[in-house]
């Protein structure tokens, strides 16, 4: 464990916190609109139980092995060959988010701002500061996220109090009835994907012992920031409006006069870069740190230089927007996957303790 | 004279007491001597704060070699060299000394220098000061906000006139935006040449106004600078729009209290120009990400440079506010 990345508890919880808010926030409201209709806020607050409730079974797992790396402990429980089987899929899991999230940031960009200038010299331009923060540390990444948490989520607050808001679009509630807010409930739960970050993190958190409160707190405001989300894009937008909107976050300023500027979204839209920057510095890291793991080089520049360089390749392979919509349904398989394989990891070191016993 | 006068608050005990007595007793100091033979004082409240004995250590290194000034030290004090922000504040006012001290900073001083240096600070801490020895708490509210707004404008502001009248026209309406695109079509360069050319001319200016020796210089210096940018609007060689930005952009730098802060700021800004140019408004919002993270990644005697907990905290606040009752006693010098 290297002293230089060891961070307290908080700011794994902040870290987790950037990793959720941020891509999902944007993405997923329309989605969900479709099945549940003006409902989905419901589906957003049991999507986050269920994610709390999964994550408090994940930090037990964690803390059975205090100071090991998920990966340690995969090969102390499956054995060496099935357990880098098992490492190589995660490690997989995390750069393929890694450069999906890449890849949403910058079309987000390209749809809202810059149409003039191409999807690589962007790609480029927005993974600077993540490489610039991650040669200084994971400290350094959580107190950037912290900043600009801090400071931007100011401005969604804004766009509440200012707009002109429709509770009536609102009501009445439970329309759709119980049956499509239970169907889209997988999905809501992948919508708080970020969390299952603190299995690779764990083992650099000093204070362990409030490592499992600051991970549930960062779970829950996500939680809240959802359903305001979701009750600010339908209360402006309306219902049907939400459906076939892309991304309807970005709309939202639509709403607001601001005297001279006319494209206020614009502007809205541009404060919100570093915040969807931050889901894909979370995984960045996460993902550096587990190759680095797994071939057993040392961090360098140099291997960094190279592992951005592959990072913006990677992001260059969906043709179109389209076919990168398509590329992130696997994601949702893959995120079932890694928090199915920490939950099977916790039922069968139970089971090796026992055997043990016996 | 004044050189001895400021270093005299540290022999003179009875001066010493008084700094004391009006301190509640906290004031504390440690004596260093250089190889060279001048005494580095060091100054202090809170004998428990953190980053004391790291100074301490740093000290205790630096002076085993002659010291060649304040400056100097503070360069030698600094965590990372190659940072263009002030990592510690020079000041010859003895306001803005007590108002640190009690803040809970270190003020280091050099014999035989007139400006003291106040460690460590962070970004908020540069505007927290007392500024011109203000008497109202509303001021020292306001004075920091003020400040850190002007920060923002000096940065960014004609980056992003740039960016709007070369890429992103939609943004503002029409008939305010037409007037300062047709003369733009008129100048003898591109867009974004004439904004750095621009930059560049009011940074000379900038410069020579720092010279400023003697009255008749600066009416020059006033009297030139008025009759050469008012012809180059009139004869259209330049825009007028460019030049407001630039003014204003100029007026913000100078509000800043501390001259290196200023400089970073001006490098800033032409990092700004230059990415938004190329890239849009993305170069800009860029600029100010890796600006940012340059920020949090930095430290002074490692404690934080960018920390929301410093703007947040109370205690800060509420002794900027409270240090303003020591100023009006003995906290001036007597001859």
């Amino acid at each position: 464990v290297n002293e230089q990345n060891q961070i307290s508890s908080k700011q794994l919880g902040i870290y987790i916190l950037g990793a959720q808010i941020g891509l999902g926030i944007i993405f997923n409201p329309p989605q969900i609109a479709q099945s549940t209709g003006h409902d989905g806020w419901i589906s957003f607050i049991l999507g986050g139980i269920v994610s709390t409730g999964i994550i408090i079974l994940v930090m037990l797992f964690l803390r059975r092995y205090r100071d090991k790396s998920v990966y340690q402990i995969n090969r102390l429980l499956f054995g060496k060959a099935a357990g880098t089987v098992i490492n190589i899929f995660l490690v997989f899991y995390l750069f393929y988010l890694t450069f999906m999230a890449l890849r949403h940031f910058a079309e987000c960009i390209l749809i809202t701002q810059a149409g003039h200038i191409s999807l690589l010299a962007v790609s480029i331009l927005i993974t600077m500061p993540t490489i610039y923060l991650t040669t200084k540390g994971l400290p350094v990444i959580c107190n950037f996220s912290y900043s600009i948490l801090f400071f931007l989520s100011l401005s969604i607050l804004l766009i509440g109090f200012v707009a002109p808001f429709h509770w009536s679009f609102l009501l009445p509630v439970g329309a759709s009835g119980l049956a499509p807010i239970i169907r889209v409930l997988p999905a809501c739960t992948i919508g708080f994907i970020g969390f299952e970050l603190v299995a690779f993190l764990y083992p650099l958190v000093k204070d362990k012992q409030r490592a499992l409160f600051w991970v549930v707190t960062a779970n829950l405001t996500t939680m809240l920031y959802y359903v305001f989300v979701f009750i600010l894009n339908t209360g402006l937008l309306g219902e049907q409006m939400l459906k076939k909107t892309l991304i309807p976050f970005f709309q939202l300023p639509q709403f607001i006069r601001f005297g001279l500027m006319e494209r206020m979204d614009l502007l809205f839209s541009l404060f919100w870069f570093p915040f969807l920057e931050s889901t894909f510095r979370s995984y960045f890291y996460a993902s550096y740190a587990g190759i680095v793991n797994l071939v057993g080089i040392k961090r360098t520049n140099a291997s960094l230089l190279v592992f951005s360089i592959g990072v913006v390749l990677f992001n260059l392979v969906p043709e179109n927007f389209n076919q990168t919509l398509k590329f992130a349904e696997l994601i949702t398989y893959l995120g079932a996957g890694v928090i199915g394989i920490l939950l099977v990891s916790y039922g069968i070191s139970f089971l090796k303790e026992s055997l043990k016993k016996a | 004279l004044r050189k001895k006068n400021v270093f005299r608050i540290f022999q003179d005990h009875p001066n010493l007491s008084r700094l004391r007595l009006k301190l509640g007793g906290q004031l504390k100091y440690r004596i260093f001597r250089t190889s060279s033979g001048n005494k580095v004082v060091v100054v202090y409240s809170d004998s428990n704060a953190p980053a004391l004995s790291l100074l301490f250590d740093r000290l205790k290194q630096i002076v085993q070699r002659p010291v060649r000034g304040i400056a100097d030290l503070m360069h030698e004090l600094k965590d990372n060299r190659n940072s263009l922000f002030p990592q510690g504040q020079l000041t010859e006012s003895m306001n803005r000394a007590a108002t640190a001290v009690n803040q809970g900073k270190y003020l280091i001083m050099l014999e035989g220098e007139e400006r003291w240096l106040i460690m460590p600070v962070d970004l908020f801490s540069i505007f927290r000061i007392n500024w011109f020895g203000e008497t109202h708490w509303l001021s020292f509210l306001g004075l920091p906000l003020l400040g850190i707004l002007a920060m923002m404008i000096a940065a960014f502001l004609p980056a992003l006139f740039l960016v709007v009248i070369s890429y992103e026209y939609y943004l503002v309406p029409i008939n305010f935006i037409s007037p300062l695109t047709d003369s733009l079509l008129q100048m003898p360069f591109s867009p974004a040449l004439m904004t750095l050319i621009v930059g560049i001319l009011f940074d000379m200016f900038f410069t020579a106004a720092f010279h400023r020796k003697s009255n008749g210089k600066m009416t020059v210096l006033i009297c030139g600078g008025l009759l050469a940018f008012s012809g180059a609007i009139v004869t259209g060689m330049l825009n007028g729009g460019l030049i407001a930005v630039y003014g204003i952009s100029a007026i913000a730098a100078l509000v800043l209290p501390n001259p290196d802060l200023t400089r970073a700021i001006q490098t800033v800004k032409y990092a700004a120009i230059i990415l938004g140019a190329v890239f849009g408004i993305l170069g800009v919002v860029v600029t100010a990400s890796l600006t940012v993270a340059h920020l949090v990644a930095l430290t002074t005697l490692e404690q934080p440079y960018l920390s929301i907990k410093s703007l947040l905290s109370e205690e800060g606040w509420s002794e900027t506010i409270q240090t303003n009752e020591w100023k009006k006693g003995d906290w001036e010098i007597r001859e």
